[in-house]
């Protein structure tokens, strides 16, 4: 049998690759080195000579003043001082502010008080004075010896500079489809930055799932759903480095510097292969010349369940069972003895009902936040340190009573390290170290599935734990209830109690990661730049658990009222003694990212703006294998990518711009490894047009773009399913055994050969086509904004299963091909206005919508010419199918005129108060050909933020509504089907009642047919289990997201604490939901039985000194 | 700074050549001997597991929780609430029939696509197929992978035999699909029972060529084709292609694809039993000629208890045993293919413990 003996020699990073790389990065620096060390020597030189140099100088340039020709002959030995102070427009001292003296190289910069002193030799000389964020200005200083000079906020400047992939440009000329998102604007009382996208940006369709601490991403995408692979989600860079969701969500959103979401192919083109789900750009904060800038931000808030589901109370409960139970003819479950003695409060454990709601969960959970950080520097080295620590409890109760604590206790602490060295007037390095570490104890199983299980418990069947019976008075273990139901000494019930005190999960995750910058600027707009960056993740689990031991009653003595208990799991052995449980595989991975780009701008004739960016990447990523390891998932994954840009400008009213990817990932075929990604747009910005002048102060900005190009996705299959070009076999499979020979068993078997995965050569990778055409408007001096944006999604080569493959092909696995393709399409915009009404009153708002949606249009489906409305060409890729319910049988008779639904199968059975469908093709039975597309897809398609902010004096106030629209989703009736007895690897269980239900089902009494529920039964009837119109329901919604009061102390009083700027501020999350839909948080859809989201109340105070 | 010009040009030109040529093989990440398909046929011992890999495709009937024969009739009752000896009573899918559940919507004992207690014929036919697409390439004794080949050519028309014995009409495959070909190809068209017929007789007929006669590795390889095992089943086969359930047979006139063929013939055709004849005769030659004979019960291995001799057997015992001992003997010279598929220990109090299934052929 033939082993794998050796690894390939080049395994890890190509050894000739990293020698040449490290070798030619050298070279190369040595080289820049080596000029620009020259060029200062020579500079130094130049200065160093006596003022006879500076004379000659003057005498060339054509005097300006007469008196500058006058002062030749006095300047030659007389120096000025000259001394000034540079403040903005509110009097705030300006420190670093820079100083020329115009025409030679005569400088300084502001201290820290805005004070600056300078010597020059022509006390007529102009000052060039700039500052970023502010008009520069030339002064002159008229023989005056004191220049003080105020600066003026330049707002377009603010937002000069744009970033885009692998670089930065200027704002004005960007064509491509990015928004830049205010860090600001993402601020919200949670340790999670995904939860804050959703309705503020637009492009972005983003829903939150669920509530649990540790657990609670938000699902989001950009522009909609269009592939249905594997990968739908967007690449997320992190200063420069791939990064994954979980690492975006513990973000602290005071790190973050810019925050910019790619859209169109032409912002993601240069990633290649990996842009075509779009890309999230994050770029942490960096330190600014000047004084050390403290800021200190505290924040503590309350957070509860959006909406409790909610359940009927134990006597309804077994009053409807009982109910049941005569529906199929059965006896009844509980005696009306049994049900007047739970009314009566007879004895609470013989008689057991138990609100596992309000046993297990607390109305409310606090947490905190904290975060510090502090940046500075000077002119050689700045620096920015932060530290984040946060606590999510959840709303788990910790029992005291019991050994174990199992509430939920997740601390997460951040530190993240930027700074930026000048190693030489042209060479920046920029060193980061980041670590994020979580530490998180809570129940055995997750939080949410406690939920789940309650959902599962019957109010009735046993109590949680019982007190002590005369035989365990001195037992100090928890004596937990089980049994009862159909097997009444079984003892494999979950019991929800049991389940949250049973034991605990810790875990520990951390993050480290390690980057390296050096930025070298060869010569005027041309510079070199090479990144470093590596990662490290890992994330373990320990879990520990006792052995619960279960009681149930074994002889209750009325007269006396008290009763017996019986043992029921005494065999299991259990032991109230904490023991290691199994905890599930260890995660580590590991990260190496090197990029080198190289960047030239420069501006010809002040009307040519050229720009050309060409980059080099090489990332490496090695995981643990996991549970299902195999050779081929335990290999590194790498990919190499050149990409480049070219932009040309013309006089800042047209503009054009052409990218490309290229890249190559280890996962496909020699033949199909590079894919090439071209992309290509165009900008008209009408408004700095001549003939469009008289309009200008009316419409300031008025442009037009469109985007054009291919974008790539390699993410397809899993971590086991990588090298589709190779077949994947075990040469000693045991269920391919054969056995010969006279003796049995003989010696004459031998295991056979097991196909895993059949090699396909064609595999490859996603490709989009993408078009974006953009407008955007600006109204009385930008006072409002407008941008819209029309966007489609092309994609081809989706990777997919091939659905129906027919047995005769005898294959023993399933197979992939590039066979699908879908197409997306929509509109998106954004608005902002901003009013200073007065000094003291000023007013914004701003909203934004995303409109997307998608459908299929090539899917490797069965032939449905005969049953058109099953075939998912045209369709919405995350449409869904099933049966059109009309409503529940009234009665026999009733079901015997109606068309025979699902066969004669034996399971599925039914009769009158069950569902009656529609018989689609009126070929009088109900069966798969009758399934048709029914509801919104199960991903919205519309999502829509509408925000105002308000401030007066000192007072400022914000509210912001995001809402949802075009989705569905299902109430799971298999999952809430009342009374119905499961059992899987979580245990055992009989359902509990919704309240909704007990109110709403149909009954022999009351035979409505449009009731909620159909007729209750204690065995799960399959009819009215099938995916159908009964229990869809609409997911849109309106969600008032945040309501925020804040109070900036005044000016005066902040000083004399030596502060800056000191705000307190309350704050509201998720406060109130207009929706056509009650029982659970509909932004859950499906997802029920869930930790619930959250609704939070936030107290924050945040100081900058 | 001329010469700091050109410098500068020269070291970036360097550079990005390094960047240029650097590994292609850095994305080569795959080592060169993972196992693979064509792994499997590197040498002779692993391509020997591959032809046990077409064996183990034969039907479960060794395993009585899988054979109709046992409990698919109501020959035999379980008692459910004494399962312990026999099993979980799920696993009897062969009960189910007895009990009226066989259905349209998932049939038990599906042969087709291996469900419900049938084992899927068409997975044993890939395998065949990958077999003798790449057996030629491994290094071995010619006479070994003629033998080989034609084991793999048996199996593949065994397997189709079954399907066609059960479903009539099949799709057949004499070459692998690709498995990336277009959903039309994909979809193949149920070929007509004389089609059926005469694919399946050539194939058994084109594997008994390079087959032994006898099995002489008794202790390792016995339970392997020979050459009357493909003259037999081809004289099977042939016999039923001229019955009437096959030949002229007006309840399927309606059986018809979305062309329009006819896939069951409905002219009578005499000749074909001609051709059954034709091929029973030449069934037993080859029988003859592989030391097969019919059973004898050998007395002589029978415990007599003390003072009775041989002679003193009735001959009706004898005849009884005769009978018995013609099934439940493991090997004897009356049979001419025996399945080692799926043996069992059943938990039955005679003797002869080990029960398994016979193809029987009394010549």
């Amino acid at each position: 049998m033939k082993k794998i003996l050796y690894q390939k020699k080049t395994d890890y990073l190509c050894p000739n690759l990293t020698l040449k790389t490290a070798v030619s990065t050298f070279f190369l620096f040595v080289t820049l080195f080596t000029v620009q060390a020259n060029s200062i020597l020579k500079r130094t030189a130049k200065i160093s000579l006596d003022s006879n140099t500076i004379k000659t100088k003057e005498f060339t340039n054509a005097p300006e003043h007469k008196s500058d020709f006058h002062s030749i002959y006095t300047i030659s030995s007389q120096e000025y001082i000259i001394k000034g102070r540079i403040v903005d427009e509110d009097n705030v001292p300006l420190p670093g502010v820079s100083i020329l003296v115009k025409d030679t190289s005569i400088g300084t910069s502001t201290d820290f008080d805005g004070n600056y002193t300078l010597k020059v030799t022509d006390h007529n000389a102009i000052l060039i004075i700039s500052y970023i964020g502010f008009k520069s200005k030339k002064v002159n200083i008229n023989t005056r010896s004191t220049v003080n000079i105020v600066l003026q906020e330049d707002v377009n400047t603010l937002d000069d500079v744009t970033v885009v992939a692998f670089g930065t440009q200027k704002k004005e000329s960007v064509i491509a489809a990015i928004t830049t998102v205010k860090p600001e604007d993402l601020r919200i009382p949670s340790s999670n930055l995904t939860t804050a996208f959703a309705g503020k940006i637009p492009g972005i369709i983003s829903y939150q799932r669920s509530g649990e601490p540790g657990a609670n991403n938000a699902e989001f995408f950009i522009r909609g759903v269009t592939t249905f692979g594997y990968a739908t989600s967007p690449l997320i860079l992190i200063d420069g480095i791939e990064s994954t969701k979980e690492d975006l969500s513990r973000i602290e959103v005071e790190d973050i510097g810019s925050f910019s979401v790619m859209k169109d192919a032409t912002a993601a083109a240069l990633y290649g292969s990996r842009g075509a789900n779009g890309v999230i750009l994050v770029n942490t904060k960096e330190g600014k010349e000047g004084k050390a800038k403290f800021s200190i931000k505290y924040e503590s808030s309350i957070s509860s369940n959006t909406r409790d589901i909610e359940y009927a109370d134990p006597i309804t409960y077994m009053n409807l069972f009982n109910e049941a139970r005569v529906n199929e003819g059965a006896p009844l479950q509980f005696t009306q003895n049994h049900i007047d003695a739970v009314r009566n409060g007879t004895n609470k454990y013989a008689f057991p009902s138990t609100d596992w709601n309000q046993l297990l969960f607390r109305d409310f959970a606090v947490n905190q936040r904290a975060n510090i950080n502090i940046s500075g520097g000077g002119k050689i080295a700045r620096y920015y340190l932060s530290g984040t620590y946060s606590h999510d409890s959840g709303i788990l109760k910790s029992d005291n009573s019991n050994n174990v604590n199992s509430g939920i206790s997740l601390n997460k602490i951040q530190i993240r390290s930027n700074n930026n060295i000048q190693v030489t007037p042209t060479t920046e390095a920029k060193v980061s170290f980041y670590v994020a570490l979580d530490d998180y104890k809570g129940p055995l199983n997750s939080a949410s599935s406690l939920f789940d299980k309650i959902r599962r418990t019957s109010p009735v069947q046993f109590p949680a734990f019982y007190a002590p019976d005369e035989a365990n008075k001195y037992a100090n273990q928890i004596l937990f209830g089980n049994g009862g139901g159909t097997d009444p000494n079984a003892s494999n019930y979950i019991n929800p109690y049991a389940e949250a005190s049973k034991g605990f999960k810790q875990y520990t995750r951390s993050k480290m990661s390690l980057q390296i910058n050096l930025e070298q600027k060869i010569s005027e707009g041309f510079k070199a730049r090479f990144k470093g960056g590596y990662d490290r993740y890992s994330y373990f689990a320990i879990n520990r658990a006792f052995q619960p031991f279960y009681y149930n009653i074994s002889s209750y003595d009325k007269y006396a009222n008290t009763y017996t208990l019986n043992w029921l799991n005494e065999e299991d052995n259990p032991e109230d003694a904490i023991e290691f449980a199994p905890s599930g595989n260890p995660d580590v991975n590991t990260r190496l990212y090197l990029e080198f780009a190289l960047n030239y701008n420069k501006t010809i004739n002040e009307k040519h703006d050229i720009g050309a960016t060409l980059v080099y990447n090489a990332s490496e990523r090695l995981k643990v294998p996991g549970a299902s390891a195999s050779l081929q998932s335990s290999l590194a994954a790498r990919n190499i990518g050149y990409a480049g840009r070219f932009t040309y400008a013309y006089d800042n009213r047209y503009f054009s711009e052409i990218n490309f990817g290229y890249n190559g990932s280890e996962r496909f075929s020699k033949n199909h490894r590079f894919g090439f990604f071209p992309s290509i747009g165009v900008g008209w910005t009408i408004s700095n047009e001549t003939f469009w002048e008289p309009l200008v102060d009316i419409v300031n900005k008025f442009k037009i773009t469109s985007t054009f190009g291919l974008v790539g996705n390699d993410n397809i299959g899993g971590s086991n399913n990588r090298f589709f070009y190779l077949s994947e076999i075990d040469l000693n499979n045991g269920s391919r055994n054969a056995q010969f020979g006279e003796e049995f068993p003989g010696e004459g078997g031998l295991n056979g050969v097991g196909i895993t995965r059949y090699a396909n050569e064609n595999i490859t990778w996603e490709t989009a086509e993408k078009l974006d055409i953009g407008l955007q408007i600006g109204l009385f001096n930008n006072k409002f904004d407008l941008e819209m944006h029309y966007f489609s999604d092309l994609r081809r080569d989706i990777f997919l299963r091939r659905s129906e493959v027919p047995a005769s092909l005898g294959l023993t696995t399933q197979v992939f091909a590039n066979s699908g393709s879908a197409k997306s399409s929509g509109i998106e915009g954004r608005f902002t206005f901003n009013n200073q009404i007065n000094e003291d009153f000023w007013i914004q708002a701003t909203g934004n919508f995303t409109y997307a949606t998608s459908k299929y249009l090539e899917y490797d489906e069965p032939d449905y010419s005969e049953t058109p409305w099953r075939s998912r060409i045209g369709n919405s890729v995350r449409q869904q199918y099933g049966y059109v319910a009309e409503r529940l049988f009234i009665d026999e008779n009733d079901v015997a005129n109606a068309p025979q639904q699902f066969g004669r199968t034996p399971n599925i059975q039914y009769g009158q108060g069950d569902l009656k469908y529609k018989d689609i093709n009126g070929d009088d039975q109900i069966n798969a050909a009758d399934q048709v597309p029914i509801g919104n897809p199960t991903s919205p398609e519309l999502n829509y933020g509408l925000g105002l902010s308000v401030g007066y004096k000192n007072w400022d106030f914000n509210v912001f509504l995001n809402g949802i629209g075009q989705t569905s989703f299902w109430i799971n009736s298999e999952q809430t089907n009342p009374f119905s007895e499961s059992e899987n690897n979580g245990g055992r269980s009989i359902n509990n009642l919704l309240k909704v239900y007990a109110a709403d089902h149909w009954s022999t009494e009351n035979r409505n047919s449009y009731a909620l529920w159909p007729k209750l039964t204690t065995q799960p009837v399959q009819n009215n289990l099938v995916q159908s119109t009964w229990f869809l329901r609409d997911g849109a919604f309106l969600r008032l997201r945040s309501l925020e009061i804040g109070y900036t102390l005044p000016k005066n009083v902040t000083k004399k604490l030596n502060m800056s700027k000191a705000r307190l501020y309350f704050s509201g999350n998720n406060l109130y939901t207009w929706s056509k839909f009650d029982l659970w948080d509909i932004e859950q859809g499906g997802n029920a039985f869930n930790y619930p989201n959250q609704k939070v109340l936030n107290l924050g105070i945040r100081l900058n000194f | 700074m001329k010469t700091k010009i050109n410098f500068i040009k020269v070291f970036a030109l360097v550079f990005t050549t390094f960047l240029v040529s650097s590994c292609d093989d850095y994305l080569d990440i795959v080592p060169d001997d993972i196992a693979t398909i064509a792994d499997a046929f590197d040498d002779e011992n692993s391509a020997k597991s591959y032809l046990y890999t077409c064996y183990s495709w034969m039907p479960n009937l060794g395993n009585q929780a899988n054979n109709p024969t046992f409990y698919a009739g109501d020959e035999v009752l379980i008692d459910p609430r004494n399962l312990s000896g026999i099993g979980n009573l799920t696993n009897i899918r062969m009960w189910d029939i007895a009990l009226g559940e066989q259905n349209v919507d998932t049939p038990i004992a599906d042969y087709w696509i291996g469900a419900n207690g049938g084992k899927s014929m068409y997975n044993g036919i890939r395998d065949c197929n990958i077999f003798l697409e790449n057996i030629d390439k491994v290094i071995m004794d010619e006479n070994e992978r003629l033998r080989w080949k034609s084991e793999a050519k048996f199996l593949k028309a065994y397997y189709h035999f079954y399907l066609f014995r059960m479903y009539g009409p099949i799709i057949l495959v004499p070459k692998n699909i690709d498995i990336d070909a277009p959903t039309s190809e994909l979809q193949q068209y149920r070929a007509t029972v004389d089609t059926c017929v005469s694919y399946i007789s050539d194939l058994f007929e084109e594997a008994a060529n390079g087959l032994p006669y006898i099995i002489s590795d008794r202790a390792l390889e016995l339970g392997r084709a020979t050459k009357i095992a493909a003259f037999a089943l081809r004289a099977r086969l042939l016999t039923y292609a001229a019955s009437p359930l096959y030949n002229g047979n007006g309840d399927y006139a309606s059986l018809k694809d979305n062309r329009g063929t006819q896939l069951f013939p409905q002219d009578y055709d005499e000749n074909k039993w001609q051709i059954a004849v034709d091929a029973c005769k030449l069934a037993i030659e080859v029988a003859d000629a592989s030391n097969t004979s019919l059973f004898e019960f050998d007395a002589t291995s029978i415990l007599l208890p003390s003072g009775t001799a041989i002679t003193d057997i009735p001959e009706e015992i004898i005849n009884v045993l005769t009978i018995q001992q013609s099934l439940s003997e493991r090997w004897t010279n009356e049979k001419l293919f025996v399945s080692t598929e799926d043996l069992q220990y059943p938990d039955c109090k005679d003797k002869h413990r080990q029960g398994h299934i016979q193809i029987l052929l009394r010549t």
